[in-house]
């Protein structure tokens, strides 16, 4: 059974410019193993090297975060698409780290 | 690379910058195409304060000091883009009485295993001086320099 799998514009140089692909799996782990067969080199993006997510990584199945569901054995039969979606995150410079904190006298 | 952005979209991103002072403001930058100008400006909320309020230890920094861009809106952006055939193009923030560059934070937050979790984003960066716009400068990423460096960018007329 294949599942649609959304590729967000910015990460669509693994897709050859493709919006979305169409995978085969019955899990969200296995959609992903085998997305990288069509967006080589996608998966190592996604996934840690212990196959993972990775942390700044978020992934949907439709509209429910699958860190709220069954991670990687969420299934998706009844899903209508997956989605890719990493973290958007930063910070200014100048901020004393917690490492920094607790090694000062 | 090089960032092109319409004056309506920068005037908006400018005044959620403004508002957001002393704290940080972040937000989505997109585009009807997948090369040209962008056209629109998405102001999202920083949940960053919500996070250290949740987990201190985890998430040391407040708005003040750095913006976590709420996922949720993220993914409904996204999905919208996606729906109406436009291109999320691009992210900015605010620094606070701080210079428009890449911090060390910046960049820790937008690597993966020293691979760029956005490649080919613009990064736009405005320094908010006193509550007002000082500089505002846009980043991209080097795959030969394994880094992210600063890009032209140029405000357009609307009607160009």
């Amino acid at each position: 059974m294949a599942v649609k799998v959304n590729i967000p514009t910015m990460l669509r140089n693994y897709s050859n410019g493709q919006p979305s692909v169409l995978v085969e799996g019955t899990t969200v782990g296995e959609v992903l193993q085998n997305l990288d067969q069509s967006c080589a080199g996608i998966k190592e993006r996604l996934l840690d090297k212990d196959g993972r997510v990775r942390r700044f990584i978020n992934i949907y199945v439709d509209s429910e975060d699958i860190r709220l569901l069954r991670d990687l054995e969420t299934p998706v039969a009844s899903a209508k698409e997956i989605r890719i979606m990493p973290a958007i995150a930063g910070g200014r410079p100048g901020f004393a780290s917690p490492c920094a904190v607790l090694r000062s006298p | 690379m090089m960032l092109r952005i319409t004056r309506s979209a920068f005037e908006v991103l400018v005044r959620h910058a403004e508002k957001a002072f002393p704290e940080e403001c972040c937000g989505c930058l997109s585009s009807p195409e997948a090369e040209g100008p962008v056209t629109t400006a998405h102001p999202c909320t920083n949940i960053q304060n919500r996070l250290h309020e949740e987990d201190p230890k985890m998430h040391p920094r407040t708005a003040r000091d750095a913006y976590h861009l709420d996922e949720r809106e993220l993914f409904r952006i996204q999905q919208e883009l996606d729906d109406t055939g436009r291109h999320l193009r691009g992210i900015f923030h605010s620094h606070p009485n701080e210079e428009s560059y890449f911090s060390a934070e910046d960049k820790r937050r937008a690597l993966c295993d020293d691979e760029p979790l956005w490649p080919d984003a613009h990064y736009l960066i405005a320094s908010i001086r006193g509550g007002r716009l000082a500089t505002a400068k846009s980043f991209t990423w080097s795959p030969a320099q394994k880094d992210f460096i600063e890009e032209p960018m140029e405000v357009l007329a609307d009607d160009a």
